[in-house]
């Protein structure tokens, strides 16, 4: 394995194994015989004198404050606890510890990035796709399933913003109205004669018009509006970062279109599943995750000057970027500033090096 | 004709932008004009929803209006129902529209609620609690029969007239008529929208609602002029240290590139490029405007100049030079590291061509080649970068402008989107989305005219 995805595995594995590695509650107790978990549990369970126990790590939870280490303890001051509960990486104002920040920073900038690259790139592959596919630029679409598609929407408009029922519901009636549209092409009806739409130009100015208004301004004015959460901003990022993929895509199926091998398939009579499963994606495939791990770095470094702008997440959850604000505040916390600000880079580093590796020759998982 | 149909394209892409930014402006959770009532002189606190002061500058503000144009619902009026606070009426309000499918009855007992809630002072304390048992029993039943028994008994108990929501016995009528309309949604076309207010102040000469800020209540283009003008300054100076900068080093690499110190230089860059603004700009003011290490540079721009006195003009631009240098360097810094690699890369692909070999059995020196022919060339081909750099600086400008405490236009827009102010806002996203799309016109027409009679020329002499 490349040494770039051992770094982005070792800051998946601290997403992953969050809460076992920082956490205030320990991770075994055994109390009057009886053995408990407590870093399972949400209740907080007090820890008598003859408990036998086991604490995390880090034992601290990102966010808490311990007002005996409190006002920017550096990392080689004497701090007033043991060795065992000693902040290796320093603490915030209100005495919060800066590793437990840092660990669920990686688990909150895993997440968001991850997610909302995943979004953007299902997006720009749809799109980017279905512009390269509609040949010569061009869509066909019956006449059948142009006449079914406005009572359609419609109906999926009005199932979704007016119909108190379950999400469940909603979304599977959503797919069916999907199929219908789908089995109306196969339907041979009298006028099924079939227009052509422009969809390769419709895709490019839908391009422009997302990226006019540039990324930051455009979660910053919304994130002001909508509540503060985790999963509108990923649902942000994702909605916001799909063109840069779509265009790539496009052109890259466009390239394999053009190819003798593509052609030689197409002579043989090869379905367009067998072509794309055997011809397309594994051709896409690098791209496609040179692609991702792009649309993955510039997720998390939005997610990140978000926080630092006080726009992401809600103000309980520490990241990486909050880390880095309330270091602002501060001109002699230099240990708020430089740990989050080099995992942030170090994992950045790896995604680009990662993306770039497309180019290169020596491109092995 | 190409460029005529892109601009009217434009045009109308802005507009959607717009459009789009109004709908969104529906689902604000909290509400703004509370904000800017209680920024008024009469009030101390804020209002109350149902405060007769709110609901009249609800009314005057337009935000009873729809947002846009047309509108596909079967619930009462497209604006209705967001303002209700208790989420139990919201729902009961809902639920009856989709059941009947008729709007306006609807409409009218939710008119009647918000009366009910202006007068609901008028109830004697002792009756308080069964009341709001029979109310919160009317609100939850979902069967006409129990709604009308247990609002028989609510008005029963009720001490005044003007407490009563009666329309909501005529609900049964329309029920028994058509079950089957709560599936069929209604096309609606408003003429006098939120939409429509914000064009009609376009010409309206800074007098309409959407002309004037709801906080400060200056025009928006008095707020804004200003701090474009400082975002404007550093944007350029930005600009052009990057071209600048990026230029020397690159050539001054590829010169050298036989050189051992040079591969290290390379993969230090791709480390630089992947480190995030706002780090940079943090370590920046730690090392060099910090009171404990370095005081070289000042990082608070409040202070400069330029800001602090009211005279904006040439001269405090030229005294206030020290605080612009921390802010420039933060913006450009990532731009040169991805601008430099992007141009090595073009000099590697110039440079293997056949009119560098013919230069160079001509006798010409290496650095004339680089400086003269090749950076031309180089230039054009990433001509796609130099153009999309003004709108991302633009962006970036919004966290160094935090950072420094720079009163540009990221700075304006942080401060409105906190406080909500919505004329700001949409006027600042117009501003912003007009700049980048003039950016992705010159490209075009760049890469159609400039660009294309270039490569025609070489095809020519080929």
């Amino acid at each position: 394995m490349n040494w770039k995805f051992k770094i982005i595995l070792f800051f998946a594995l601290m997403a992953i194994l969050a809460p076992v590695i920082s956490n205030d509650k320990p991770l075994l107790l055994i109390s009057n015989n009886q053995i408990s978990f407590p870093f399972l549990s949400e209740e907080y369970k007090l820890i008598g004198e003859n408990d036998f126990y086991i604490m995390p790590l880090v034992p601290y939870r990102a966010g808490a404050s311990d007002f005996n280490n409190a006002d920017f303890k550096s990392p080689f001051d004497s701090q007033n606890n043991s060795l065992l509960y000693r902040h290796w990486l320093g603490t915030t104002l209100r005495g919060c510890d800066v590793l437990a920040g840092i660990i669920s920073g990686a688990r909150y900038a895993l997440i968001v990035g991850f997610f909302s690259a995943l979004i953007s790139l299902v997006i720009g592959l749809l799109l980017g796709a279905g512009s390269a596919f509609s040949k010569n630029g061009l869509l066909r679409i019956t006449w059948l399933q142009l006449l079914m598609l406005i009572p359609l929407l419609l109906f999926n408009f009005n199932l979704f913003f007016n119909v108190p029922t379950s999400i469940f519901i909603k979304c599977s009636l959503f797919l069916l109205s999907v199929a219908v549209l789908i089995f109306c092409r196969g339907i041979n009806w009298k006028f099924n004669l079939g227009i052509k739409i422009n969809f390769e130009n419709a895709e490019s100015q839908l391009t422009i018009l997302f990226s006019s208004v540039p990324r930051l301004f455009f979660i910053v004015a919304i994130m002001g509006i909508l509540h503060q959460g985790i999963l509108t901003l990923i649902i942000l990022l994702g909605i916001t970062g799909w063109m840069e993929i779509a265009r790539v895509v496009r052109s890259e199926i466009q390239k394999i279109q053009s190819m003798d091998y593509y052609a030689a398939a197409k002579l043989s009579g090869a379905s367009w599943i067998r072509i794309t499963v055997k011809q397309l994606l594994p051709n896409l495939k690098p791209l496609l995750m040179a692609v991702f791990a792009f649309s993955f770095a510039g997720a998390i470094i939005s997610e990140a000057s978000l926080s630092f702008l006080g726009f992401g997440l809600a103000a309980n959850q520490v990241t990486w970027g909050s880390l880095i604000l309330e270091g602002k505040e501060s001109f002699h916390a230099w240990w708020l500033i430089l740990f989050p600000g080099l995992c942030l880079s170090l994992c950045l580093y790896a995604l680009f090096a990662i993306a770039r590796g497309w180019n290169s020759d020596n491109y092995s998982l | 004709m190409r460029i005529v149909g892109k601009i009217v394209f434009v045009i109308a892409s802005l507009f959607l932008v717009i459009a789009f930014s109004f709908s969104l402006m529906r689902y604000q959770s909290n509400r703004p004009l509370q904000a800017v009532t209680a920024n008024n002189n009469f009030s101390q606190h804020t209002l109350s929803v149902y405060d007769p002061v709110y609901l009249s500058f609800y009314h005057q503000y337009g935000l009873d209006l729809p947002s846009f144009y047309f509108s596909i619902s079967n619930l009462a009026l497209p604006d209705s129902f967001k303002y209700l606070p208790a989420t139990g009426e919201k729902d009961f309000l809902i639920y009856w529209s989709c059941k009947t499918g008729d709007p306006n009855t609807i409409h009218k007992v939710y008119l009647s609620l918000i009366n009910f809630h202006n007068e609901e002072w008028r109830i004697p304390p002792s009756q308080v609690l069964k009341l709001q048992r029979l109310l919160n029993q009317i609100i939850t039943s979902r069967n006409i029969d129990t709604l009308n028994n247990y609002y028989a008994q609510y008005v029963d108990i009720l001490p005044h007239e003007s407490l009563t929501f009666g329309e909501i016995s005529k609900v049964q009528k329309i029920n028994t008529e058509g079950i089957w309309k709560q599936w069929v949604p209604t096309f609606q076309l408003h003429t006098s929208n939120q939409f429509a207010l914000w064009l009609s102040d376009w010409s309206s000469d800074n007098k309409g609602i959407y002309a004037k800020s709801w906080i400060t209540k200056n025009t928006v283009s008095s707020l804004i002029k200003k701090p474009f003008l400082i975002t404007l300054i550093i944007t350029l100076i930005t600009v052009l240290m990057i071209v600048f900068y990026s230029i020397i080093i690159a050539a001054e690499l590829f010169l050298n590139k036989e050189k051992k110190w040079v591969v290290i230089i390379q993969s230090v860059f791709h480390f630089l490029y992947s480190i995030p603004t706002f780090f940079i700009g943090a370590v920046l003011i730690f090392i060099f405007a910090n009171p404990y290490q370095l005081q070289t540079f000042p990082a608070n721009f409040s202070f400069a100049p330029l800001v602090e006195n009211d005279s904006f003009n040439f001269i405090s631009l030229l005294k206030s030079w020290s605080y612009f240098i921390l802010p420039v360097i933060t913006l450009s810094f990532g731009a040169i590291v991805f601008f430099t690699l992007m141009l090595y890369r073009s000099f590697e692909e110039e440079y293997s061509k056949n009119y560098v070999l013919s230069a160079k059995m001509m006798g010409v020196s290496n650095r004339t080649i680089i400086y003269k022919y090749i950076l031309k060339n180089a230039i054009y081909s990433s001509s796609t970068f130099l153009f999309l750099l003004f709108p991302a600086l633009l962006s970036g400008s919004v966290i160094v402008e935090q950072l420094f405490s720079i009163a540009g236009i990221g700075n304006l827009l942080i401060t409105s989107a906190r406080s909500q102010d919505v004329p700001v806002l949409i006027n600042l996203f117009g501003l912003i989305g007009f700049i980048t799309v003039l950016c992705f016109i010159s490209l075009d027409y760049f890469q159609q005219k400039i660009a294309g009679r270039l490569l025609s020329n070489k095809e020519e002499k080929e």
